[in-house]
């Protein structure tokens, strides 16, 4: 059985908006302490995880194609779609160390955690984002 | 994005090779089904490798297969 890629990233950046929706949501419901950011980063993060499971095995199951795994087309847009969602982290990450210095907000925990782990998100949907256009305007 | 000048003959070798379908020849060259279709269309530039099979396949030059223009 095969995966049909350009269907999957679809739906992988379907769920990976709704989940970060569900996690800002979580997270403002509950902005006071570290370890209620915890327990939500476990929620999402374990929920996040099954339903990526569960979308590759409903796909496997649906979907008839003939196509190969990964063709050079596919990782010429894998890899470009990973520098992308690379660069959004280091500039994240870059500017979280401008902002550093000048506010001492951004060393409590409780913040950081946050902004960390909404960078992956990001940088995840950045990535798919980027499949998605090179799949549909061509490479 | 800037327009690819690379031109072919793909759809035109695939009709003179009894109506061969892009399915088949994506088999025969192990890629998808999607990217033969993104090679035709111009949407995607081959590899080298993947350029010369792809004339072989027709018994052609890659110059008959591919024009730079």
């Amino acid at each position: 059985m095969k995966l049909n890629k350009e269907k999957y990233i679809k739906y992988e950046l379907g769920l990976t908006l709704l989940f970060f929706a569900y996690y800002i949501f979580l997270t403002i419901e509950s902005f006071s302490s570290t370890q209620n950011a915890i327990s939500i980063y476990f929620n999402v993060a374990v929920g996040y995880t099954i339903s990526i499971i569960l979308l590759v095995l409903l796909l496997l199951i649906t979907t008839k194609t003939n196509d190969i795994e990964n063709d050079e087309r596919d990782s010429l847009i894998e890899s470009k779609a990973y520098r992308n969602g690379f660069f959004s982290i280091v500039g994240i990450i870059n500017l979280l160390i401008i902002l550093a210095l000048f506010n001492d907000k951004f060393f409590e925990p409780f913040i950081l955690f946050n902004i960390l782990f909404s960078t992956l998100f990001v940088a995840h949907i950045i990535q798919s984002i980027t499949q998605i256009f090179y799949y549909n305007k061509g490479i | 994005m800037k327009k690819s000048t690379l031109k072919n003959n793909i759809r035109k070798l695939r009709f003179n090779s009894d109506e061969m379908t892009q399915q088949e020849l994506a088999n025969r060259l192990g890629v998808s089904r999607q990217t033969i279709n993104a090679i035709e269309a111009g949407k995607y530039s081959p590899t080298l490798e993947l350029a010369f099979r792809l004339a072989e396949v027709f018994n052609e030059k890659l110059e008959d297969v591919f024009q730079y223009e």
